[in-house]
């Protein structure tokens, strides 16, 4: 009966995921204050620098839970250019280490935040999907032994 | 055209009344029914967070959401609402699974021996039932990780810990040996909960590991893959070892009962297609694989030694399947594909699995030896219509444990073997009644017996532990 129930779970992780650091975007744009920003920005920097290099997070170790399955990876390449996720990973290093009222980091954090509206909206499109759709390139791969 | 505003409250409002149809259905069946604990968790858990998702709707209203935040608010108010779509589809499968239409003594008996491995003394199993004949283990750690990222929100969302959800078919309440396939998918809910909090001696992340590798050593184009279709081939070597994971937990629990429950299920009697034998799919390993591991595992724990003569198809169809486990083929969503060496990288990390399931379940494994000895006084029992008895027959010490496990074996073997014995010893022949029919109630009625005895030895331990 649930059989797209891990799927769709992961999916709305991440759309809960990036909700949360939409929002706290928008106070550290509004107060100045990256306290809290902190924790899900590593998270996500991590993440994206293990991707970007090709590494797979493990399944496993769960904290974070971001980009570690199929599914995360799959939205991420849907609606992320190369050039979009480098941009974010620049973008998130800026927002880490410069000083916060900088012009440099509040314009990281606006880009963030468009980025991170196209992943969350895309997570919830395929929230609505039943069922994985396999890497487009399924055949080809298998016959490259 | 509404302004966004107005739009935001109109779906808050709509998410209100969902959540409060919601809540009456559970409430007017909580009063109708009884539950056992787990179920009953869980509805607590689903009360909490309805009165919290409400307030937390309702807290939209009075103006207090400007227009710079509309979007970010409507965003998340349709991410609980998908939230509670997801936690919908537990919610009647729970409340049809009251106590009466579920096999209570099994599932009692199953969770205790589960709360004995490391680090699961408070695990708690939620019974659904499912239109579908089929047996399913919900994956719930996915479920919780979004609770836990909806708790940043609604803080009441945060799961209860070791909470699993099993899915039996409706219809097969009553019936014990078709459900001890609930063992696999308690395997299920075992390794998912190790996934996030390993034992000493079983760490799936050891696993993942070795998947890694394994496919790095087996396909050469392996490493070239992008992340997202990396993730994708370690997924299916993932599901796989989950799958041979649960078979040989399942039998470590409960026993050789497990293979023959899960080829009466499966209706692998009829299945001669050495063709479907040997298919891997991208959730489940071939039955020819499956089969030459339970065999394994049946043998290096003893109770090969005891089931090798057992005069049954099931035994033969056993062997024969596993037989073929060095032929395969591959499918992924239904098409055939050609294999770049994910069977033989899976085969590299089958001993790790092994070891794995030896360690997680060494304190709740029966000797195969203890049901040798029990075995023909529990036959001799079911072969008068006798509950078999869950005192040792012999003198004090004489080293009988009449445990559940051994009962329920030797109950199988003899539904296996000796049912035609039992219709002639009562007078049950085909005269009075169609041999069909007359196998297939005393069938049930072997079942009743053997359950009972189960029930039995759970009040005798519990009346045990209290003195």
């Amino acid at each position: 009966m649930k059989a797209d129930l891990r799927s769709r779970s992961q999916c709305l992780t991440l759309a809960l995921f990036t909700q949360r650091t939409i929002r706290e975007l928008l106070n550290f744009i509004e107060t100045g204050n990256r306290d809290t920003l902190r924790p899900a920005l590593s998270d996500a920097l991590t993440s994206l620098e293990d991707v970007r290099r090709g590494e797979l997070p493990q399944f496993t170790q769960r904290r974070p839970a971001l980009f570690a399955s199929y599914e995360h990876l799959r939205t991420l390449e849907e609606v992320w250019s190369r050039d979009e996720q480098d941009a974010a990973v620049s973008d998130l290093h800026n927002l880490l280490q410069e000083d916060p009222t900088s012009p440099d980091a509040q314009a990281s954090a606006h880009r963030l935040i468009d980025l991170l509206t196209k992943l969350g909206n895309r997570a919830r499109w395929n929230f609505e999907q039943r069922s994985i759709t396999p890497p487009h390139r399924l055949r080809e791969l298998c016959q490259v032994q | 055209m509404p302004s966004a505003v107005e739009q935001l409250l109109h779906d808050a409002a709509y998410v209100d009344a969902f959540l409060a149809q919601i809540g009456h259905f559970r409430s007017q069946q909580q009063s109708s029914q009884i539950y056992v604990d787990p179920t009953t968790e869980f509805f607590h858990y689903v009360k909490q967070l309805e009165e919290a998702s409400r307030a937390f709707v309702v807290a939209l209203d009075a103006g207090r959401v400007d227009a710079t935040h509309v979007g970010l608010a409507r965003a998340t108010l349709q991410d609980i609402k998908n939230y509670w779509r997801l936690l919908h589809a537990f919610i009647k499968p729970a409340a049809d699974a009251h106590v009466l239409q579920v096999p209570a003594p099994l599932i009692e008996f199953a969770t205790s021996q589960i709360r004995r491995i490391p680090g699961f003394a408070n695990a708690n199993v939620v019974l659904l039932l499912t239109p579908e004949l089929m047996y399913f283990q919900d994956p719930h750690t996915d479920l919780k990780l979004t609770a836990a990222e909806l708790a940043h929100v609604i803080p009441q969302a945060g799961f209860s810990v070791q909470l699993g959800f099993i899915e039996l078919p409706f219809s097969q309440g009553s019936n014990l040996f078709t459900n001890l396939v609930l063992y696999h998918e308690l395997g299920h809910f075992v390794f998912e909960e190790l996934c996030s909090a390993p034992q000493p001696g079983c760490d799936p992340g050891q696993i993942e590991g070795e998947i890694r590798m394994a496919l790095n050593a087996h396909w050469s184009g392996y490493a070239a893959l992008s992340a997202d279709e990396k993730a994708f081939f370690v997924g299916i070597l993932r599901s796989w070892s989950q799958e041979i994971f649960c078979d040989l937990f399942a039998l470590h629990l409960i026993g050789p009962a497990f293979t023959f429950a899960f080829i009466e299920v499966f209706s692998l009697l009829g299945l001669q297609d050495t063709a479907l034998q040997t298919q891997f799919t991208e959730s489940h390993p071939s039955d020819a694989l499956r089969f030459a591991e339970h065999l394994a595992m049946l043998t290096d724990t003893g109770w090969w030694d005891h089931i090798q003569t057992l005069d049954s198809w099931h035994r033969v169809i056993l062997e024969e399947c596993a037989g073929k486990s060095g032929s395969s083929s591959l499918h992924i969503d239904g098409q055939p594909y050609p294999d770049p060496g994910l069977v033989d990288a899976f085969k590299d990390v089958l001993p790790t699995l092994r070891d794995m399931v030896r360690h997680i379940s060494a304190e709740t494994t029966t000797s195969a030896e203890n049901f040798a000895r029990l075995r023909p006084e529990v036959e001799s029992a079911l072969l008068w219509g006798v509950v078999p008895p869950v005192h040792p027959s012999g003198q004090p010490g004489a080293g009988i444990d009449p445990d559940p496990v051994s009962i329920i074996n030797a109950a199988f073997c003899f539904y296996l073997t000796r049912l035609p014995e039992l219709l002639r010893n009562l007078n049950l022949s085909a005269e009075r009644t169609p041999e069909v029919q007359a196998r297939s109630f005393w069938a049930a009625r072997l079942q009743t017996w053997t359950l009972k005895a189960v029930e039995d030895h759970q009040i005798m331990s519990k009346r045990e532990s209290r003195v």
